[in-house]
């Protein structure tokens, strides 16, 4: 990864969608936009769980960063966003830093928001594409 | 008395006419008088002027005092009758009462006759009272049988001892019907029904002799596979005086009423689940839609706003967008096919031989079982043959079929048994192959969802479990599924066939 100009947003954020096409715009706009430092992107909610799972474990570790903003993409196979998210506060949360998760969906559904606000006041729910206002907002 | 008493005297000698009225005057009774003196006035006045009693002399030139009494009985009429005579023999006396003279005076002695106006009156009175009560009493006894007689109701009437006093002709025949007892009066109520409703019957008697009122409804199963609805209502018989004289029972079958009840029920129930289909249908064409959507303005704003993109990400860029314009122009096909689907409905039904819908497949789909070295074992010998709509039936099998094959265990070949049997009123299909199984107990309720994929490593797109279920849905039935990851998969279909009710 090219070193970007040092005034990064945050030090590092985390891409979860299973699209990979998808992966790459948001990747790119948040390059574009000078959001972090470093950025992990995961194709599924599975495995995005198990590494926060094992950087939260080795926290010690310098070369362990957690993310401080995770964006969640909503409807993916075998664990989706929600799922995602409610394993993630029950089973890594309390043992670890507190990231802000952001909702990253092409979803337009009152529900779906409605779920989401369910789930914590504090999760921000955006629509894709992910735009540098957006950006500016978190 | 309002009305004077009309006094009907029959005399031929003015004299004793006289005699009488005078004697009439002194007593005290409210009366007008008409005085006929022969047999043709007699039986003019009987018609005209509808006397209240009858005075009349014994010897008459033209008549008797007895010829007098035939022509009023002649007439039906009950009109007291008194003879007015001079001396008369004891017999003769007892001869006019036994041919039902009321009274007898004789003519010395006329100071008893106002004692015994009053009397004769006063009697027939009562008599006439007695006799309009009985044919009241026989008539409303008359239509209260007419009417137990002839409802649908079944009425059992029992004694606080809950013992039987009477029942109707249908009560006789529900018993005999649906508990093979026959209800008899004087039998305890408890030993004519079902062994296993006795306690709980007998629970309801008792606190129906205790003044409460029991409302409820039963369900039997008879003749088997046939269920009968009735509704019972126990009350107590009370008297005036709020005493408890015994228990009515009345039993209304409503069968057919609870059957449209029942019926409206499921199908609401249908409706809803229609309803939370076409929802889910709308939500995830909605996200299919949108999501490429959205990838095609993010790609653009990239192409447009972002200036340092290097080469390989402006191609990455392009592939992106036909990618996101091809992935958009498939949901509507899809969308298209799935409406078209549903509007299949109206289609004829036929009578579908199930091996010529697996041979056309396999046929159809002959290179990919070839390749995959997949195998059909059908057993369709106990129902060969089901009445249905052909597209449907093919697509179901179709994707059942290409779905074992697609997600077929690396390690074996892929072998699809599939078996057809009957069952009262259903019509049943079981798929089962060896495949890569689904982990249900993650995704039991996604199984059938759209767009909803279990394995990541083929090419599916999550639209074929979709599709079958819509289509056993339209057609009526149901589909459930049964797994064992890594080992199999069961589907199982059953279809409601209505049963011919007589």
């Amino acid at each position: 990864m090219k070193i970007k100009e040092p005034k990064c947003k945050y030090k590092c954020a985390m891409l979860i969608d299973d699209n990979s096409l998808d992966n790459f715009i948001n990747e790119k706009t948040l390059e574009a936009n000078y959001f972090a430092k470093v950025i992990y992107t995961n194709t599924s909610a599975t495995s995005a769980l198990e590494f926060l799972k094992n950087i939260s474990a080795a926290d010690k570790n310098p070369n362990g960063i957690f993310p401080e903003v995770v964006f969640i993409d909503l409807n993916m196979p075998l664990l989706d966003g929600f799922q995602f998210i409610e394993q993630y506060k029950s089973k890594i949360e309390p043992s670890s830093k507190t990231p802000r998760l952001v909702i990253l969906t092409s979803s337009v559904s009152v529900k779906d928001q409605h779920r989401a606000a369910a789930l914590g006041k504090e999760i921000i729910f955006l629509h894709k594409p992910l735009t540098s206002s957006m950006l500016q907002s978190i | 008395m309002k009305q004077p008493i009309k006094i009907l005297q029959v005399e031929d000698l003015e004299t004793d006419a006289d005699l009488i009225n005078r004697e009439l005057l002194k007593s005290k009774l409210n009366f007008e008088r008409l005085w006929v003196s022969d047999k043709n006035a007699f039986e003019k006045a009987l018609n005209d002027y509808s006397p209240d009693i009858i005075l009349c002399d014994h010897s008459l030139p033209s008549f008797t005092s007895l010829d007098a009494l035939q022509i009023l009985k002649a007439t039906g009429k009950r009109i007291p009758f008194i003879v007015i005579s001079g001396t008369v023999s004891e017999e003769f006396v007892v001869n006019m009462m036994k041919e039902g003279v009321d009274d007898y005076i004789i003519k010395d002695r006329l100071q008893r006759l106002s004692s015994a106006i009053t009397n004769t009156l006063a009697k027939a009175g009562s008599e006439k009272e007695k006799q309009r009560h009985t044919e009241l009493l026989i008539k409303s006894e008359a239509n209260l049988r007419a009417i137990f007689n002839n409802t649908d109701l079944s009425f059992i009437l029992i004694d606080k001892q809950f013992k039987i006093i009477s029942f109707n002709h249908v009560a006789e025949q529900f018993f005999k019907y649906q508990y093979n007892s026959k209800i008899a009066e004087g039998l305890e109520f408890i030993n004519v029904i079902h062994e296993s409703r006795r306690e709980f019957v007998g629970g309801i008697l008792n606190s129906v002799v205790e003044g409460k009122k029991a409302d409820y409804e039963i369900s039997i199963e008879k003749p088997a596979n046939i269920t009968l609805w009735f509704a019972l209502k126990i009350s107590p018989i009370m008297s005036d005086g709020k005493q408890i004289l015994g228990v009515l029972i009345s039993i209304e079958n409503i069968t057919d009423r609870k059957n449209t009840e029942l019926e409206k029920e499921r199908m609401t129930t249908e409706i809803i689940q229609h309803n939370k289909n076409l929802e889910q249908f709308a939500y995830i064409i909605s996200h299919n839609l949108r999501s490429p959507v959205a990838n095609i303005i993010g790609l653009s704003n990239m192409i447009q706003n972002m200036p340092g993109l290097n080469k390989a990400d402006l191609q990455r860029c392009i592939d992106g967008l036909a990618l996101s314009a091809n992935k958009l122009d498939d949901t509507i096909i899809d969308l298209n096919y799935i409406l078209q689907i549903r509007s299949d409905i109206n289609e004829q039904k036929e009578i579908i031989k199930l091996n010529n819908i697996v041979r056309d497949i396999s046929s159809g789909i002959s290179l990919l079982i070839n390749q995959e070295k997949a195998f059909i074992n059908t057993h369709f010998s106990e129902a060969d043959e089901f009445y249905s709509i052909k597209s449907y039936v093919h697509s179901i099998f179709y994707n059942l079929i290409t779905n074992s094959i697609k997600y077929r265990h690396p390690l074996r070949d892929p072998v699809i048994e599939i078996k057809s049997k009957t069952e009262p009123g259903k019509f049943i299909l079981i798929f089962k192959d060896n495949g890569l199984g689904i982990n249900l107990n993650a995704h039991k309720e996604k199984v059938f969802g759209l767009y909803k994929k279990f394995h990541s490593n083929t090419d599916g797109k999550g639209m074929g479990l979709y599709l079958v279920k819509t289509q056993v849905e339209m057609l009526g039935g149901t589909i459930d599924v049964k797994s064992e990851p890594n080992q199999w998969t069961e589907f199982t279909i059953q279809f409601f066939i209505p049963t011919i009710n007589n």
